[in-house]
């Protein structure tokens, strides 16, 4: 123990800090300030001036034009094919969130209630494929879906003689996104979950209320905070994706990050790339904050209710 | 006078040659010196091509001219978008790009015409292949049709409209090269116009590109993968891609094979520029004629299978079954090189018209 008053005597100049800073009027400014620097510089900064791209610059017949426009936000919204995209985007995102919200509650309980070997087992399996590569992942769905697949060979084998192609639709998209976006969605409710107070859960039981009834009436509004902070990452994942949809969406079910790429890297037209991307991101915020409020404002009405 | 036994004068004249070979060695290399201690950077291609550059090309050229060069890889536009980040500074010498983007190349002045005088090797340039002088090409691909080998596949291009077809083709993404390739070859199939005047008629031809979507599996950006696919038999036939892609797996015996249908084919050129007060552009100049020597062209062909743009290569039977050559045979396969400048003005809105026909 030859360390222990060495570090006493590191440990006391810094205690002495500490109890001078932690009780300033500043001092969880200081604390979130380095975070907020290192998010204005790399997140905030790229933003706004992608924001500005847009407005500054168009293309006509592929010569870039400078100037303050709007030409790139007429051209948005002047043709139905970009909402239609968006539409595609916003549709994928939700049924991800929505499936991914199916499957995780089991999962989510088998963590939190389960033993913990049992816990162990589940979050590993959950957590594993995140070690895989997102295109090796999107790759190896693309053997499981395609003509002659795993998946068409199931269902021959099930009697079905000409079994529906999955690639290259919308389904092999959102299964997928599902398969990638999961854990993000189990490991926020197994953590809600996790701090549901057993007791309300046995007292119910006890009254007499079948174990349905509890998961409806205790487990999934008591789970609500996990389930909002899931979903908004779910779903802010599923309609920014680009890998997935464009390796087993086959472009012809490009989602709005297949078409930023596109404008970025094929036409070079940046500015309208910046359109596109703004777009994008309004409607992430917006659902995003439309969802959190809704959710919120239930669960404060249901807590309210329950006290 | 010394009195100098035989072995003696024979270790003098050994230490004589040991110390005079350094001293010799640089006037070997007087004629290069110009080069000496001098770096340019290149930007090259990814894939086989680029790596042929890399491990074989710039190390012979390092060596002989006693400078060095650095490659970055990364492809057309990319390239282009490097040279417009740089222009006010000029970071790159040389550039590899595409035929396609030399108008544009040329147009936002990123670019300097070659010095003939100081490029010997381009007396040897097909003319078609020079550019007006804005580059040279160094590689050219043949883009067409390709099958699996267990498909006939059809003589003509408009024969891919019929309803047999269902479900069993493969199209080339907007965002490749070779769909403009096939928006001429469905002009020339409505208009019954050759590609030379179809390539003008495109904007009225979408309707024809539009009754082709209940035959088309998917769109590939990923010519190498949609030819393993095609192998595989998950599609019937691919349109279009360039010959550079699909070659080196026939070669490789994998079951996927080019077709030339009776309308022609198109010549995907890959290509080099002069890039606008580039450094070191003495040895720019030399790098570039360098990859216009026949030594260098034969090597280059044969390992990526494609034909090269100078004349007097003599090939194998077996390299010459992958790649049109010479200029006689790219000729008679009916090679065509759309007029780039209309294209690229149009490209976006044709992009924007394709993806509202298969992205929706």
């Amino acid at each position: 123990m030859a360390a222990g008053p060495v570090a006493g005597r590191f440990s006391r100049p810094a205690e002495m800090f500490w109890t001078a800073f932690s009780s300033t009027r500043h001092t969880g400014l200081f604390l979130v300030a380095p975070a907020l620097l290192f998010l204005a510089i790399w997140f905030l900064w790229p933003v706004l001036s992608m924001i500005v791209s847009s407005f500054s610059s168009h293309s006509v017949d592929g010569v870039m034009v400078e100037g303050i426009t709007f030409e790139n936000y007429t051209r948005l919204f002047s043709s139905d094919l970009y909402f239609r995209i968006l539409m595609r985007t916003v549709r994928i995102a939700l049924l991800t969130s929505l499936c991914a919200m199916v499957f995780a509650y089991p999962l989510a309980i088998a963590i939190a209630r389960g033993g913990p070997s049992l816990a162990r087992l589940v979050t590993i399996t959950i957590l594993a494929p995140l070690l895989v590569n997102v295109v090796v992942r999107s790759y190896g769905w693309q053997t499981i879906l395609n003509k002659a697949g795993a998946f068409a060979w199931i269902l021959k084998q099930v009697g079905i003689t000409s079994p529906p192609v999955l690639l290259y639709t919308e389904w092999a998209v959102l299964i997928a996104c599902v398969h990638v976006y999961l854990p993000f969605m189990v490991m926020p409710l197994a953590a809600a979950i996790g701090r549901i107070d057993r007791t309300v859960e046995e007292a119910a039981r006890v009254a007499g209320a079948t174990r349905l009834k509890v998961f409806i009436r205790i487990v999934f509004p008591l789970s609500l905070p996990g389930l909002a902070v899931g979903a908004s990452l779910v779903f802010s994942l599923s309609s920014a994706a680009y890998v997935t949809p464009q390796i087993l969406g086959g472009n012809f079910s490009p989602l709005l990050g297949t078409l930023i790429e596109q404008q970025i890297l094929t036409l070079n037209d940046w500015p309208f790339g910046a359109a596109i991307s703004t777009l994008l991101i309004v409607m992430v915020l917006t659902v995003n904050l439309v969802f959190l409020n809704a959710v919120n404002r239930r669960f404060a009405r249901w807590t309210e209710s329950a006290r | 006078m010394t009195d100098i036994s035989r072995r003696k004068f024979g270790k003098l004249a050994l230490a004589t040659a040991a110390l005079a070979a350094p001293l010799a060695a640089p006037a070997g290399f007087v004629r290069n010196g110009f080069a000496a201690g001098k770096e340019i950077h290149v930007g090259i291609w990814g894939g086989s091509q680029g790596e042929f550059v890399k491990k074989e090309i710039i190390p012979a050229f390092e060596k002989d001219f006693n400078c060095k060069v650095t490659a970055e890889e990364g492809f057309t536009l990319a390239n282009v978008g490097k040279m417009r980040a740089t222009k006010d500074n000029p970071k790159f010498s040389v550039m590899f790009i595409d035929d396609v983007a030399i108008p544009i190349c040329k147009a936002e002045d990123l670019i300097d015409q070659l010095p003939k005088g100081d490029m010997p090797a381009l007396a040897n340039l097909y003319d078609k292949f020079a550019f007006g002088g804005w580059g040279s090409a160094l590689a050219i691909s043949v883009a067409s049709m390709f099958h699996n080998t267990a498909v006939s596949p059809p003589a003509s291009y408009a024969d891919l409209w019929k309803p047999e077809y269902a479900g069993k083709l493969k199209l080339v993404s907007p965002k490749n090269t070779p769909s403009v390739f096939f928006l001429i070859v469905a002009a020339s199939i409505k208009s019954g116009k050759p590609f030379a005047e179809a390539q003008y008629l495109i904007d009225d031809s979408f309707d024809k590109v539009a009754e082709l979507k209940p035959n088309i599996m998917n769109l590939f950006d990923n010519g190498p993968q949609a030819a393993n696919e095609v192998a595989q038999g998950q599609a019937d036939i691919g349109l279009l891609e360039l010959s550079k892609y699909i070659y080196p797996y026939t070669a490789k015996g994998a079951p996927v094979t080019m077709s030339f249908p009776k309308e022609g084919s198109f010549a995907g050129n890959n290509c080099q520029v002069l890039v606008k007060g580039g450094p070191n552009r003495d040895v720019a100049v030399a790098f570039m004629n360098r990859m216009l020597e026949p030594k260098v062209q034969k090597a280059f062909s044969e390992y990526a299978l494609t034909a090269p743009p100078v004349s007097g290569i003599e090939f194998s039977a077996d390299t010459l079954k992958y790649i049109a050559y010479p200029l006689s045979e790219m000729d008679k396969r009916g090679l065509f090189t759309p007029d780039w400048e209309f294209i690229n003005a149009k490209r976006s809105a044709w992009t924007e018209k394709m993806n509202g026909i298969f992205a929706v």
